[in-house]
Parts: C-alpha cells; structure tokens; sequence
C-alpha cells in the first residue's frame, strides 16, 4: 500500500488546542532542559519535549547508585533530582527561550497537595509553556508523586487544586503500579484534567549476586525501554476506552513503528524517554522515518489512526 | 552506574563542595577534597 499521487504523509498532531509539528516528545527526566540535546541537534525539530520533574526545593535525588540495567530497559530510582521551581523559572526557562522556539510540556512534581498548587500556580505564568504535566506517578520518593497517583481519591483531589491554580491544559502522568489505571484516569478525568499522560515507570528491583546486594542505593527503581512497551500499549488502550480526554502515550517507546502501534492504541502524541539514553539521536530518526512509515502503510494523516485498533 | 553518560539525565550525581555535579559530564575524575561522598 502507498499513498496515491506521491502525497506526504501529514504527522502534525494537537493537543488541547496546541499544535504540534509531529507527535514526538521526549519524556521528562530524559531530557534535562534541553541543554545537553541541543549539542547533538536542533532540538526545534521535536513536536515538543517534557522538562525535568520540578519541586518547589532544589534536590539532589536519592543516593547513588541509582541508575540499574536489566534486559530490554533499564531501572532508575534519580528520584526528581531538579533544581528547584525558583530557579527553573529565574534560570532555566530563560535560558531554554533561546534554544527552542516552542511551547514546553511543564512536568511539575509535588509531596504535597499544597506543593503541587504552589508548582502550578507559579509555572502558570510562563508563556513557553503550553501544558502542565502533573507528576502522580514517581515511584522513586516516599509520599510523593506516586502515592498519589496510585489512589484515584487522591488523584482527583491533585487535579482539581491543580486546576483551581492554572489556565493552562493541565495533564495528569499516570502510574502503571496499579491494580486497575482506568480507576485512576476516570477520576482526573472527572476531577477536570484536561489530558493524561501514561505510563509512568514500573517499579523494579535488581540484586547483585557477587555480593547479594541492591544494586540500586534506593533498592527499588522505575523500570523504562522497550521491555515496558506491550505494558504501555494496553493500559493506553484501556485508558482511551474509559475516558474522552487525549492520551500522550509513553513506555518504552524506541521505533517510527512503536509510535504508529501506541497511536493505534489510543495515543495523542507519543513521549520518548529511555531510548534517548541509548542513542541520543533517536528523536530525530523517529521524526525522519515516520513520513515514510506512513506512506508505506497507506496513512495520508497520522491523527487519522488514533485509537483505531478499538474499531477491531 | 551511568544512564546516559552526557549529562541528560542526572543519574550519576555527585555532592560536592562546589554543588552537585555530574561523574559523566563534570568529571570523571575529581580533586577528593571536593567530594562530598561517605566511603
């Protein structure tokens, strides 16, 4: 199959409003700022990308080690080690205007409901960025982060002091270590999310048999890469079956052809995250082939296919 | 353990007494008496 008189295939997606050249996001925490990428390429190629986990304190993160290897993905417990919302705004989001020329995804994470509200309300007056990325899913900080996200109570009580503070799209990042996710996601959905980002990581554990030790200083860590990525596609599948709002799908990601599956699944836009750790240009690849890929597979518009696969 | 070994992602940190640096990018080697580190 191919596209008939040599049309380009369209891969510009939207999400709440805002348009995105393509759907390729890189995930938070694998990215920085986008310092580190912009040395490798133009980062202004992305659709867009997620910013690193910003609390209200500046932190170091859990000690180290804390990142582990496993087969097909790897585990991290970094713990939301940021510089802290103050100087994210006073330092890092300038510096990030002059370098990339389109609105961020704002991954805010928080120990607390008042945490979250006071993240928001102050990154609510930054004009790069385009949406909020609540953080309900780190499972590498004790009472933070995930233990929200794992209690649909508590998930709708972030989301909506959440969106009490902020005019921007608010999206809530889910975390897989939960019995049922689409529990969590019908209760942001009502509580007001404007979106759902998923999935987080899956929390893991290594054990080192020289010595019968944790690998990780921390003990447990989220586990990333494409060993996640059947995970990722059935819960993204589940979600879009229990909400209407838009999905940013994410897990293990590494492929033109992953992003085209996760879509089908229900995805929006599609986040990158540990494949960047393995080779730092795969952003840029992805972004190249997907044009192609759609060609070959007779898709003329890429928001064409979203959620597709639940008309099977 | 290093994540991806350019300073991206923040997962080989180290406390020392001119802040946080990273082993991939800052170091990887550094003058003792600036780290921080218990042995």
């Amino acid at each position: 199959m191919s596209l008939t008189d040599g049309k380009k295939a369209d891969i510009s997606v939207e999400l709440s409003g805002l348009r995105l050249d393509n759907p390729i996001i890189p995930a938070s925490g694998t990215f920085g700022f986008g310092e580190e990428f912009k040395e490798l390429y133009d980062i202004n190629v992305l659709g867009s990308f997620s910013f690193k986990g910003t609390t209200r304190e500046k932190r170091f993160g859990n000690p180290t080690p804390r990142i582990a290897e496993c087969t097909g993905g790897m585990l991290n417990s970094v713990g939301l080690a940021n510089p802290g919302i103050d100087d994210v705004i006073a330092h890092e989001l300038p510096e990030l205007k002059k370098i990339f020329k389109k609105p961020v995804v704002a991954n805010i994470s928080g120990f607390s409901i008042d945490e979250y509200v006071y993240n928001c309300e102050r990154i609510d007056k930054e004009d790069q960025v385009g949406i909020i990325e609540v953080n309900i899913s780190c499972p590498n900080v004790h009472d933070g982060g995930m233990a929200f996200g794992t209690s649909a109570k508590a998930a709708a009580e972030v989301t909506r002091a959440v969106k009490a503070v902020t005019t921007k799209p608010v999206y809530m990042k889910l975390s897989p270590n939960v019995t049922d996710i689409t529990e969590i996601a019908k209760a942001c959905e009502e509580a007001g999310a404007d979106g759902l980002s998923l999935i987080n990581t899956l929390m893991g554990m290594r054990i080192d048999i020289k010595t019968g030790r944790h690998i990780l200083a921390n003990k447990t860590g989220g586990m990333s890469g494409p060993c996640i990525f059947p995970l990722a596609v059935r819960m993204v599948y589940q979600v879009y079956d229990a909400v209407k709002i838009p999905i940013i799908g994410m897990g293990g990601v590494s492929t033109a052809r992953d992003v085209i599956e996760l879509m089908y699944a229900g995805a929006a836009a599609v986040q990158v995250g540990a494949a960047n750790l393995v080779d730092p240009y795969v952003c840029p690849k992805i972004i190249e082939e997907l044009p192609k890929l759609c060609e070959e597979l007779g898709i003329e518009k890429l928001t064409d296919i979203i959620g597709r696969a639940h008309n099977n | 353990r290093m994540g991806c070994g350019f300073g991206a992602c923040v997962g080989c940190s180290v406390k020392t007494t001119k802040g946080f640096k990273k082993v991939c990018a800052d170091g990887p080697v550094f003058p003792a008496d600036e780290v921080l580190e218990e042995i």
